[in-house]
């Protein structure tokens, strides 16, 4: 009985048999439990070498169109983006340079709208390295009309939209068409000045780090802090009226009876570029 | 002699799929030659031998390249057993027969596919299903089928000429 009942239905069990199988498998693998893929992996370890050639041709055939159209376009391809790297550094540093100065560039032309003086302009072209900032070589000289003992000046803000010249030293060594300046930072080159508010005059008798500093002739002068220096013009050896900077500190010795000031140069010493020699 | 011919099919088959075909896909769509392997050796073989063919390539396919290990083998092992029933019915020379049966097990296919990947996941929106269920996968497994079928034709028909 149970033979005839499998010899009928044999097709139907075997069909059913395997898709209960199946479908089991299917729901073990699902649900990925330890066994099952303890199993898997074994299954997949045997067939790993097939999955790993096929991965290779599959690699080699993806591999093949695009190598062969990168090879044919990559050599001209490079020669291009080298030149056009080239182009667009070069482009960079223009616009940079350009960015780096607006601030100076912006300065000197109010101050040439505004300006009493004769100016010539001249552009830093070297430092002496030892004391970077206090000697400088400018590209103007005798065949510029300069002469020793000429006042440089540079643009400077006051307040805001005020601009004027800020005095940064004078010619001490001229050629044809070079001249060295010593900037009022250094030592040696002592600058008369006067504060602008009272009139009381002095002589500038230093300096130090971004600051000089300043003597005053007379010990009970009235300074405060934020005063205007200028350039008193005494002993003619700077013009009349230029700008030096505020008075940031007042330093009183009482045993010696002197009175110091520090002052903040209205330049910036290290980063000058375009200067203007007064004639 | 036949069994080796089989597993040799299903083995290039396998590479072909993974490899040569994803290159040419269209529309974003790979075709299933497994499938179409299965439909044709069916239609030759009839429904044994392509039920059991069908579990064979669709494990391989499973165990290589699926996360759920008997999907394929199930869907194949259908398709194999009920084209199997129309060897003897349709005519064997007439190129309609495989394309017919090909469009009818790709959406086969495709329907149980989501099925039981709704039943596992649960988490298929309905569009996506039936975009996937009735896609360019149709046309292509069509084409393929064709060229499948003028292969095996080929190779299983050769000893019945030598015969006659």
């Amino acid at each position: 009985m149970t033979m005839y009942f499998f010899r009928k239905y044999k097709e139907k069990i075997f069909v059913i048999a395997i898709a209960a199988i199946l479908i089991v498998t299917i729901g073990l693998t699902s649900k990925r439990s330890e066994s099952m893929s303890k199993f898997e992996n074994l299954l997949g370890g045997v067939l790993t070498p097939l999955n790993k050639i096929t991965n290779n041709i599959k690699h080699g055939v993806s591999g093949i169109f695009t190598s062969v159209k990168d090879t044919i376009n990559a050599k001209e391809e490079n020669e291009l983006l080298k030149k056009e790297i080239e182009k667009l550094e070069s482009e960079n540093r223009d616009l940079r340079n350009i960015i780096g100065k607006s601030d100076h560039l912006l300065k000197e032309e109010k101050l040439l709208e505004n300006t009493k003086y004769n100016l010539v302009k001249a552009e830093v072209i070297g430092r002496e390295p030892e004391n970077w900032f206090d000697v400088f070589t400018i590209d103007k000289g005798e065949n510029d009309g300069l002469e020793i003992g000429d006042t440089v000046i540079e643009a400077v803000e006051i307040d805001s939209n005020v601009y004027q010249e800020g005095l940064v030293g004078r010619i001490v060594d001229i050629g044809d068409s070079w001249s060295k300046v010593v900037s009022i930072t250094n030592e040696k080159n002592s600058v008369a000045f006067k504060i602008l508010r009272t009139q009381d005059g002095g002589i500038i008798s230093g300096s130090s780090d971004n600051t000089i500093e300043g003597l005053l002739f007379d010990y009970e002068a009235d300074v405060i802090i934020g005063d205007l220096v200028y350039t008193s013009g005494l002993g003619e050896v700077y013009q009349k009226d230029i700008f030096i900077g505020e008075v940031t500190d007042i330093v009183d010795n009482q045993e010696e009876l002197t009175k110091k000031i520090v002052i903040k140069p209205a330049v910036d010493f290290k980063k000058l570029y375009n200067v203007y020699v007064i004639k | 002699m036949n069994i080796l011919i089989l597993l040799a099919a299903a083995i290039i088959n396998l590479i072909l799929q993974s490899t040569v075909f994803p290159s040419i896909e269209i529309f974003g769509v790979v075709p299933n030659t497994a499938l179409v392997l299965i439909i044709v050796i069916s239609l030759f073989k009839g429904r044994f031998v392509g039920s059991i063919y069908g579990v064979f390539v669709g494990l391989l396919t499973d165990i290589l390249y699926s996360s759920v290990i008997g999907i394929n083998s199930l869907i194949l092992f259908f398709v194999g057993y009920f084209i199997g029933f129309a060897k003897d019915s349709f005519a064997r020379d007439n190129l309609l027969t495989p394309v017919i049966f090909t469009v009818l097990s790709t959406i086969f296919f495709n329907a149980i596919y989501a099925l039981v990947v709704y039943f596992l996941t649960a988490d298929i929106s309905l569009k996506l299903t039936l975009q996937n269920i009735f896609s360019f996968e149709i046309v292509y497994n069509a084409i393929f089928s064709i060229i499948y079928y003028k292969i095996f034709s080929k190779i299983f028909t050769r000893p019945k000429i030598k015969f006659n």
